[in-house]
């Protein structure tokens, strides 16, 4: 934490005219270069700026007074929030390539994370299916293991799933967040919150308290595809934000791996929607690191019953994460549950369903689907059954 | 001249024996009924009027008063038309109600302004009282004779007028007294109408096995699925699976019935009631009200099952009557007349929508809630009872194919026989423990005692735990159910099996 020095004091005036869209202040910056300029602005050089309304003027004229940015200032340092200028050695070099960069950003944490090497979005459904939350967890712990920070923007869904498997090897994690660095949005995610900014780090291009508004996301998620090299999207939904930023990561050049989803619902269907487009198809963490850096460094061991992960040294060959040491472990089943275990991969999707193809008797179904769930094959979830 | 008739009033469910006094004086023309007569009550002297003169009687142009005895019990409703009529007539001198075959008469009835007898609500516990204070002969409208009837042991004589009442006090030798029996009746109501056998339901095994737990169990149940599952035709499934009633549950129900004027005509209620409000019902009508209450739907549902159809809907006020019937068997309702206690021990079964739209979960369809949407629908059964709901079942929607599949599943007779007999197993093994009957009932202290694992078990069961996150709550409850369940298998010990099957339908969903 450094002491704030005065070009960085003016640029958090810049951020207090919360009235601004972040988009009008990254170009009020590609005008004047330095913020004292824009505080200085007359009116009529104002009025040069593209799309510059005589509204837009009065706001920042009424804005113009340093003290309140100042006792800001002062608590953000004491809430150990870092600040952020476009202009900074520490501000992601990777956003400066937007069309439109923040202006300043807003840290809380491992602000490191934000320029690491490796840097691999996640996004996806805000309701999303125990498929799809497994498969985010899934390849953020491996994305993590790898070394691959994990920029996600802790929503429901996907998003948390994104940042728990990522905390939970390494914490390499970046959330973008849609509001102030001190609202937490979803207010239930407090605790993910507080671990996010412990282990990885928490970044805002909002002014503290704003709340997390409806039109915000879109912009963030132009933040989040900036710091990401590459973007895996998961149940995305026909027309949701996922996609958004899908495009967003396809109009900066990025590569967009998407995971496929059964074609018969309605979940997924813009995951789908990608990959007919031309995305990158994920059907394993492999797939998108071997795209991002050629190489698989460790391989990792879950062990079962306890949520440990331990880094294995990588032995020779290609190493797989899921599928072969999963295999492993299924030898472990009776017949039985191997036998439903394969029936409910095959489609079964209600234990009715599962009655039915396995000819098999209630209770031993039951016996069987418990068993199955305890030791982490499948999930069950509203009286649906997903393979994991 | 100074007449008395028998009759018999009713606070709740208990009757009392009352003394209809009648005076007829010289005086100034006029009618007083005095011992806390409610409005129905004071009503009746019009009623009494008209009936009299149109029954070929003559009504006494003199100072008439009407003591109803014991005076410090309030008296409400219409049966006491019929004896307060006939001891005006008697202390008029037109009847004799002096003899001691009369003074062992008990009457209550309705009168209408010819002089008909009107059935009543209430007459089985009026006749149940009569029996048990030792009077011989009771008088009723003859549309109430067969429920009068159902208390054995005294004569109940069907009547039609009030002349033939008069008629009756001359000579009840030309009368035969009505007579049945329970057995004839319930096997003259036949199949209970409106209600569903199970093997009219395609498919949702799955939800057909946690309705047998819950019956054999005595556990309340509660259906989460999208609309139009048949969810309530589940519910509707419920009571023909209970085990049959037996004639003394039949009398409870019926006395209840009787009281709040419900039986519609038919003299026994022979099925398991299902009752089914819909959820803009108020605590009242929950509970039981009015200035003397009546039975609300708790008791209405006695020996039966309560069904809320979309539970999330229901106020907050009309759920939380619920806590003392699940607790108790029973309710204590206050009102400005009285205070009155009704059994109230039925089984709880509950619907209820995923979320708000009801799609949540479902493949075909696309939930739009949000998840706090989603949250404060689930929140508001919270509480009260969620502690109550002991076992969660998923009723998905079915494919075309399942919903047309030519199979038919098992009739509910086969199903409520193995019911019967893991009731009749609980009934064996809680004999020692005053107040519990079935395992839904255990307690936590007693949990322990009956629903023991072996090492294996106790293995699966952390192992359980800690996977779905269980409370203490949960704990109990799942050792309950895998304790129906084995009963159900006739099997003393609780298995692995029965613990994992018990935990399918927890109603801790991990989220």
């Amino acid at each position: 934490m450094k002491p704030i020095d005065k070009e960085a004091l003016y640029w958090l005036w810049l951020a207090s005219v919360t009235e601004l869209s972040p988009i009008k202040k990254s170009r009020l910056a590609k005008a004047f270069g330095d913020p004292e300029a824009i505080y200085e602005a007359s009116p009529s050089q104002l009025r040069r700026i593209p799309r510059f309304t005589p509204d837009n003027i009065e706001k920042l004229e009424a804005h113009r007074s340093l003290e309140p940015v100042e006792r800001m200032a002062e608590q953000l340092a004491k809430s150990k929030v870092s600040i952020l200028p476009v202009t900074d050695p520490e501000y992601p070099q990777s956003l400066l390539e937007l069309k439109d960069p923040p202006a300043l950003l807003f840290a809380r944490g491992r602000t490191e994370l934000l320029n690491a090497p490796l840097r691999a979005g996640i996004v996806g459904s805000r309701s999303c299916t125990p498929y799809g939350s497994s498969q985010a967890e899934k390849f953020a712990r491996v994305f993590s293991e790898n070394g691959i920070a994990v920029v996600s923007g802790m929503a429901y869904g996907i998003d948390t799933a994104a940042h728990e498997g990522a905390l939970r090897f390494r914490g390499s994690t970046v959330a973008v967040l849609g509001s102030g660095i001190n609202v937490c949005y979803p207010p239930e995610n407090r605790e993910l919150f507080r671990r996010i900014a412990r282990d990885g780090v928490v970044v805002t291009e909002y002014y503290p308290g704003e709340a997390a508004l409806r039109y915000h996301f879109p912009q963030r998620n132009r933040i989040i595809s900036g710091l990401s090299q590459c973007l895996l999207v998961i149940e995305a939904r026909a027309k949701s934000g996922a996609l958004i930023t899908a495009g967003y990561a396809l109009d900066e050049g990025k590569e967009v791996y998407a995971i496929p989803q059964n074609i018969n619902t309605n979940r997924g269907s813009g995951s789908n929607e990608l990959l007919k487009a031309g995305a990158h198809m994920a059907t394993e963490p492999e797939d998108v690191i071997f795209g991002l850096c050629g190489d698989v460094r460790v391989r990792y061991e879950v062990k079962p019953g306890r949520n440990q992960v331990s880094p294995v040294p990588e032995t020779a060959g290609r190493a797989l994460s899921g599928t072969s040491y999963d295999t492993e472990r299924e030898k472990t089943l009776t017949d039985l549950n191997r036998l439903v275990l394969t029936k409910i991969r095959d489609g079964a999707e209600t234990p009715d369903e599962l009655m039915e193809a396995a000819g098999l008797d209630i209770s031993v179904m039951n016996l069987a689907l418990s068993e199955l769930e305890l030791s982490g094959f499948i999930r069950i979830e509203f009286g649906r059954l997903y393979a994991l | 001249m100074l007449s008395r008739f028998l009759s018999c009033g009713l606070t709740g469910l208990d009757g009392r024996l009352i003394t209809v006094e009648a005076d007829v004086k010289n005086g100034l023309p006029q009618f007083l009924i005095v011992g806390l007569p409610d409005i129905s009550v004071r009503e009746s002297k019009e009623r009494i009027h008209s009936a009299l003169r149109n029954s070929g009687f003559r009504y006494p142009a003199n100072r008439v008063t009407v003591n109803l005895a014991p005076a410090d019990m309030k008296k409400e409703g219409s049966s006491f038309d019929l004896p307060i009529a006939l001891a005006i007539l008697g202390a008029s001198g037109q009847i004799e109600t002096d003899s001691a075959a009369a003074r062992s008469v008990v009457a209550a009835g309705e009168l209408s302004l010819g002089g008909e007898l009107k059935p009543v609500a209430g007459i089985l516990p009026i006749a149940l009282e009569a029996k048990k204070a030792g009077c011989r002969t009771l008088i009723v409208p003859a549309e109430n004779a067969r429920e009068a009837a159902l208390a054995e042991g005294i004569d109940v004589y069907g009547l039609a007028t009030l002349a033939e009442a008069a008629d009756f006090l001359k000579n009840p030798k030309r009368f035969e007294p009505v007579r049945t029996g329970i057995g004839e009746l319930a096997e003259a109501e036949g199949r209970p109408s409106g209600t569903v056998d199970f093997s009219e339901i395609r498919g949702q095994e799955n939800a057909k096995r946690a309705l047998e737990i819950a019956a054999a169990g005595g556990h309340n149940i509660l259906m989460s699925g999208p609309p139009g599952t048949g969810k309530s035709m589940l519910a509707k499934a419920l009571p023909s699976i209970l085990p049959p009633l037996t004639p003394e549950e039949m009398l409870e129900i019926t006395k209840i019935y009787s009281v709040a004027g419900r039986l519609g005509g038919r003299p026994l209620i022979a099925h398991r009631p299902f009752r089914s409000p819909h959820h803009t019902v108020s605590p009242n009508s929950i509970a039981g009200g009015g200035a003397v209450p009546k039975p609300g739907e708790v008791s209405l549902a006695h020996r039966g099952v309560l069904f809320l159809d979309e539970l999330p809907e229901f106020s907050r006020e009309a759920t939380e009557v619920l806590r003392q019937p699940l607790e108790d068997a029973q309710i204590t309702i206050t009102r400005v007349m009285a205070t009155v206690t009704y059994p109230a021990s039925f089984m709880l079964a509950a619907s209820m929508n995923p979320c708000p739209c009801g799609w949540n979960g479902d493949p075909q369809h696309e939930c739009r809630c949000t998840r706090s949407q989603i949250q404060r629908y689930r929140s508001k059964i919270s509480g009260p009872l969620t502690d109550r709901m002991d076992l969660l079942v998923t009723v998905p929607s079915m494919t075309y194919a399942e919903l047309t599949a030519q199979k038919h599943g098992e009739r509910s007779a086969a199903v409520a026989r193995r019911v019967e007999a893991a009731r009749r197993l609980q009934t064996e093994r809680y004999r020692q423990i005053p107040g519990v009957y079935c395992n839904a009932g255990l307690r936590s202290s007693d949990v322990e005692k009956f629903c023991r694992l072996g090492i294996g078990e106790q293995q699966m069961m952390e192992r359980m735990y800690e996977h779905y996150k269980l409370s203490g709550r949960g704990y109990h409850r799942i050792l309950k159910l895998a304790r129906t369940i084995a009963d159900l298998a006739g099997e003393t010990r609780i298995s692995c099996a029965h613990l994992s099957e018990a935990v399918r339908y927890r109603t801790e969903e991990s989220s």
